[in-house]
């Protein structure tokens, strides 16, 4: 039961990513046509200065670079999660003798997944 | 009112130049410094303040916006293309600080080192570009919009204004780096503000007899208020007297100076501007000027309130960092 309840709880990482962007874009498209509701219009508040292209440049550049820094956020993440907690993180959050702290399965590198001893220890959190 | 919000623009916008320029300066000389040790040594050294010197350039732009909505408006446009790419430079030198560390591979931190340094010179060129095009204008029209291709951005005057600010930058950071560190890189950092100082000093005196003969309109508030010109008098005296201090070794004394230079200049910009903000090419009536361009009496007067309580606050927190991280830098576990 416990696994499996901490098994979808990974995914509730997403969650707030999800809720802040789904928030911002109703707002954004919610508000249209006003740029300022009931003031201005988005029709108005347009850049002569700026043109269709400009916007498109802008936009794909950016699209780039928020896909390299997704991958380099994804990869640094997993390496985060590959390597585990450190000995001393765990040794402050559980008061463990330094005994107890050789044996402590969570710190193991080469454990598959998630022990069962492991899980233990973080339900212990 | 508009008078008043001019000077908090013009503070904020100083504030920004001094304290970022020193940090923008130790990424421009990063690459010089060889050892992966030295690299280390000088990241940690803008380490805690890099991101708090960068919320000035945050005010400066909602300064620009609450105060002086039409000159924020067609700036921006008119130069969409160089400040998104401006951007893309801020994001890269952001992610370079943070992420160097996080691989030991040589490859890895060596792509970082250039992304950090070259992010940092494209920031202080685009910063002076921008500052250049303001003193000669822009082409903006009745509608007080531009009117002109972005590849105006680009030009030689703009450019030279551009490359004076790196070059300032470049050795405000050099002896910034010599105040936190010791030993060899500090040895190897005493050449190198030696090096940035003499490009300074030549881009210094060229950029200001390009000023006089290719923008004389400059000098227009000065012949009528000759008093204001113990401003640049003031600045060439420093920018004489820097490398006597280093050679003396005083280097905060030569910190002080590079920071003060770089204050004088935006006040001889702001002075020889007032008062318009973005000066017109195409006819004099249509600059941007203070007045033109200001927001509603009431909006600057709740906006100045906020300004007095806030930009102090941000003021005392930036000393407060400066003095809790202040002596040579010691790397440690938590250093980048």
């Amino acid at each position: 039961m416990l696994p499996r309840l901490l098994g979808v709880f990974v995914s509730a990482v997403l969650l707030p990513q999800l809720a802040n962007q789904l928030g911002w874009y109703s707002a954004e498209v919610g508000r249209q046509p006003w740029v300022v509701y009931g003031l201005l219009r988005t029709s108005d508040a347009l850049s002569k200065a700026v043109t269709a292209g400009q916007v498109w440049f802008s936009l794909i550049l950016f699209t780039l670079v928020y896909a390299l820094l997704f991958a380099l956020f994804l990869y640094l993440l997993n390496k985060k999660i590959q390597h585990g907690p450190d000995e001393e993180e765990l040794s402050e959050a559980h008061h463990l003798s330094p005994a107890s702290k050789r044996n402590n399965p969570v710190i193991s590198h080469d454990a598959p997944g998630i022990s069962a001893a492991a899980l233990r220890n973080v339900s212990d959190l | 009112m508009a008078t008043w919000w001019f000077l908090v623009v013009g503070a904020v916008f100083t504030g920004y130049a001094v304290l970022d320029g020193f940090d923008l300066g130790a990424g421009a000389v990063h690459l010089l410094l060889r050892k992966e040790e030295s690299r280390r040594i000088a990241l940690n050294a803008i380490g805690p303040v890099w991101d708090g010197n960068e919320v000035w350039l945050v005010i400066g732009g909602g300064t620009l916006f609450a105060g002086f909505p039409v000159v924020y408006g067609t700036v921006f446009s008119a130069f969409y293309v160089p400040f998104m790419l401006f951007l893309v430079a801020l994001i890269f030198r952001a992610i370079s600080i943070e992420f160097r560390s996080k691989e030991p591979m040589p490859w890895w931190r060596s792509m970082w080192d250039w992304s950090y340094s070259v992010a940092s010179v494209v920031i202080a060129l685009s910063l002076g570009v921008v500052l250049g095009n303001l003193i000669q204008g822009l082409p903006i029209g009745a509608d007080r919009e531009f009117q002109g291709s972005w590849l105006t951005f680009l030009n030689p005057y703009a450019l030279l204004v551009g490359a004076t600010t790196a070059a300032l930058f470049a050795q405000h950071g050099a002896v910034y780096l010599l105040l936190k560190t010791e030993n060899r890189i500090f040895a190897r950092l005493t050449l190198i503000v030696r090096q940035t100082l003499r490009v300074f000093v030549a881009l210094y005196l060229v950029l200001s007899v390009a000023t006089l003969w290719h923008v004389p309109h400059m000098l227009t508030v000065f012949r009528a208020q000759p008093w204001l010109f113990a401003v640049p008098l003031l600045t060439l005296g420093l920018v004489l007297s820097i490398g006597w201090l280093i050679r003396r070794r005083r280097y905060f004394a030569a910190f002080l100076c590079s920071g003060s230079i770089a204050a004088l200049l935006l006040l001889t910009v702001a002075a020889g501007l007032f008062p318009v903000l973005v000066r017109s090419t195409l006819n004099p009536a249509w600059n941007l000027t203070i007045y033109n361009s200001a927001s509603s009496s009431k909006s600057l007067g709740i906006m100045l309130t906020i300004a007095a309580i806030g930009i102090p606050l941000v003021a005392t927190y930036t000393g407060f960092v400066f003095w809790v991280f202040r002596g040579k830098v010691r790397l440690d576990e938590a250093s980048y």
